[in-house]
């Protein structure tokens, strides 16, 4: 348990970097790329966040998520006892 | 009754951190893993829309992900599309023989391709080439999201084996599909 926890934790440690990296290499979401095909919106986005903004965001999102599965396996791991 | 709520409770942790993971990819582009396949093999795909909806939530309100206006689109691609794709594909090779860990490393990649197949006919559908149609514009999406999404999708379809192997043998729990593995 220990060791998958230690991986998610790292993982959510590697997404920002890689992130960032993404970002500072150029590299283009898919999402972003295939929205750039796409013509221009009706109406523009109500909320354009910055990168930084956008990467700290999602890093709080993958360290919830990391929260959220230690707990449960915790909890799992104390039923199996 | 009280374990299938912390595996609910790990699935949602793992989806939220897998979506979360923006991870450098070929031909210039990046992307995130799906997360989906955790949850549909250890609760079933019938909960992931539930799941999928509370982090697509999150995304469109608090990082400007995705969106409110797509969010019913997101949800079928992500919580429909992409579990049922894997469910049936482990189930599938499952009953062909092949073994617990291959059948579910496979279906994890092709629920990952099938999300963003999904995504890629919708779009289509919405946005038809003016003169091939809706087959051409899914090419179109398709062969941008394939390319990016394939090396994502390997890795993390052996990444859920690592975490699903921990999650079995730390939790002692039988799940439905996998005895034969648990008694291992």
């Amino acid at each position: 348990m220990r060791n998958a926890l230690i991986g998610l934790a790292v993982c959510a440690v590697i997404g920002v970097i890689a992130w960032n990296l993404a970002s500072a290499t150029g590299r283009v979401d898919a999402d972003e790329r295939v929205s750039a095909m796409l013509p221009p919106p009706s109406r523009g986005a109500i909320w354009n966040p910055s990168e930084m903004f956008q990467a700290l965001s999602f890093g709080g999102q993958a360290a919830l998520g990391v929260a959220i599965f230690g707990l449960a396996l915790t909890s799992l791991r104390r039923r199996a006892r | 009754m009280r374990g299938h709520r912390y595996l609910l409770a790990a699935s949602a942790g793992y989806l939220f951190t897998l979506t979360a993971l923006k991870l450098p990819s070929l031909a210039g582009s990046s992307s995130h893993p799906t997360g989906v396949a955790l949850g549909t093999v250890l609760a079933g795909p019938a909960v992931m829309p539930a799941l999928s909806l509370i982090v697509q939530l999150f995304q469109a309100l608090l990082t400007a992900h995705g969106g409110l206006s797509t969010l019913g689109a997101n949800v079928v691609a992500l919580g429909v599309a992409g579990p049922w794709a894997t469910w049936l594909l482990w189930r599938l090779a499952s009953r062909c023989g092949l073994g617990d860990k291959p059948a579910i490393v496979l279906a994890t990649a092709f629920g990952s391709m099938a999300t963003y197949a999904c995504t890629s006919f919708q779009l289509a559908l919405a946005h038809p080439e003016p003169g091939g149609g809706v087959a051409a514009a899914f090419l179109k999406f398709a062969a941008v999201f394939a390319v990016t999404q394939l090396p994502i999708a390997v890795i993390e379809s052996l990444f859920t084996i690592v975490v699903l192997r921990a999650i079995i043998n730390s939790s002692g729990i039988c799940v439905a599909g996998l005895e034969a593995w648990a008694q291992r």
